[in-house]
């Protein structure tokens, strides 16, 4: 992995951060880095869906099939050691711990409580350990439930709507839909006395989906929360639907439409994360979401083979673009916390390019979603891809909260 | 920008359950912490076999 990193940098030296990012600086002008409190586990390597728009399996980066396909006994303990250590350096009182694929489920009910036991065994009792996972959920059966529950391990879900929304991207490798298997998981998953695992759905826009017809199918299953999630793409890969030209905005007039029926609603249906999230910072607020505001980014990711790497929709970007070179064997979390890559996401406004600086939504947006800041040869240093969707979405938001409380303030 | 300082807390409190007096008190209630955020759905972000 270090060859990886190596073979990185020197292909790209003129792409920020790795190329020009000076975090001995950023140290010496009294910058301090966050540590991290969020530890992302790919403990599967394999999924069994073969989703077209996934970016472990269909972008950039390959690195899954160098991996073990389930994450060892011996690397889930070094990493919670590690964690451990970071925990103890750092006097945090909380950490969220995340399994991750691949499919997560894949890896077998007992691995679930090796982990869970293992994990929690480490970490000193003085530290909230919040387990979560996200899954599939095609095998999500009432035993493996059982697990979850013991174990305390929360879920969120994959559903992409209806039945025709869902099957038309998230299907098995013979072509087969998931949606009936997800929709039997979702049932047992929503009603008691499972619903208190539930943190709710994730959906992958797909413009050719009605928004608000997706939206009330996935209102069906009673989530707690959901969100909407543009698909992967960048400057040098641009997402379906999307092109360079800024008068264009398909994603946030997609997205509009469900905020306004959302919003409207007398009495508040579900939480939906990215719209919650831009009206907490309207409000002067911060944002808990990596995709939206400035928040340092406090997540790590362990590979099923030990290695660290940045968040893993990077891999949306390049061969090799979430790698860090590190591995919980040779070393610790605070060591990643050096590397530029990881510096550039919690700097603020100054890990932001000049466009972006002078946006009147800057603190709002924080520039989208890192991996869709992406252009070839000049690296991260750009407005995001989905930047006047964003800017048209913000604006919507904030408008229509400034409208109401307006009307509060004067009442 | 209507400064939502000037909504008092007993206010906020009586609102109804929209999705903005929701915001409200979330707002509130962080504006007591003083510790930094951690995602309330998981970790953060995207999709494919492997959201969050």
């Amino acid at each position: 992995m270090a060859d990886t990193v190596a073979m990185r940098r020197s292909d790209r030296p003129t792409e920020w951060p790795d190329g020009n990012l000076d975090v001995g600086a950023l140290r010496e002008s009294g910058w301090q880095p966050s540590p991290f409190r969020q530890f992302l586990f790919k403990v599967h390597s394999r999924c069994n869906l073969s989703c077209d728009y996934c970016y472990v399996y269909e972008m950039a980066d390959q690195s899954w099939r160098s991996r073990p396909v389930t994450m060892s006994a011996e690397v889930v303990a070094r990493a919670s050691m590690r964690i451990a250590d970071h925990v103890t350096r750092h006097n945090l009182d909380e950490v969220r711990i995340i399994l991750h694929g691949g499919e997560p489920l894949m890896a077998g009910r007992e691995f679930f409580v090796n982990f869970a036991t293992t994990v929690r065994n480490a970490i000193p009792s003085d530290c909230t350990v919040e387990l979560g996972m996200q899954t599939n959920a095609v095998l999500l059966d009432e035993s493996f439930l059982d697990v979850l529950l013991k174990q305390r391990i929360r879920v969120g879900v994959s559903l992409d709507g209806d039945r025709d929304a869902n099957d038309r991207h998230r299907s098995y490798a013979n072509g087969r839909g998931s949606y009936d298997s997800v929709m039997a998981a979702l049932r047992k998953l929503s009603g008691p006395p499972y619903d208190r695992l539930y943190t709710g759905l994730l959906c992958t826009v797909d413009l050719k989906n009605d928004p608000v017809a997706t939206y009330e199918a996935l209102l069906e299953f009673a989530p707690p929360s959901m969100d909407f999630l543009p698909p992967h793409g960048n400057w040098s890969s641009l997402p379906p639907g999307r092109s360079i030209d800024p008068a264009a905005t398909p994603y946030a007039d997609w997205l509009i439409q469900i905020f306004d029926r959302w919003y409207a609603a007398p009495s508040r249906e579900t939480g939906i994360r990215f719209f919650e999230e831009i009206i907490n910072l309207v409000l002067g607020g911060r944002s808990h979401l990596e995709s939206i505001g400035l928040t340092p980014v406090t997540l790590v990711v362990i590979e099923a083979d030990g290695v660290l790497e940045q968040v893993d929709s990077l891999k949306a970007a390049y061969q090799g673009a979430p790698a860090t070179g590190l591995n919980v064997f040779d070393n610790s979390f605070d060591d990643a916390l050096e590397l530029p890559a990881i510096a550039a996401r919690q700097i603020g406004v100054n890990g932001l390019c000049e466009t972006c600086q002078r946006c009147e939504v800057r603190d709002i947006c924080g520039g989208g979603l890192y991996p869709h800041r992406y252009r070839d040869g000049t690296g991260f240093l750009n407005p995001s891809v989905y930047c006047p969707d964003l800017l048209r979405l913000i604006r919507h938001i904030r408008d229509r909260v400034r409208q109401d409380l307006a009307g509060l303030v004067r009442a | 920008m209507p400064d939502v300082t000037q909504i008092s807390l007993d206010e906020v409190r009586s609102l109804d359950d929209s999705v903005l007096a929701h915001s409200l008190r979330r707002f509130e209630r962080e504006s007591s912490e003083a510790r930094d955020p951690i995602s309330a759905f998981g970790a953060f972000n995207q999709h494919g076999s492997s959201p969050w």
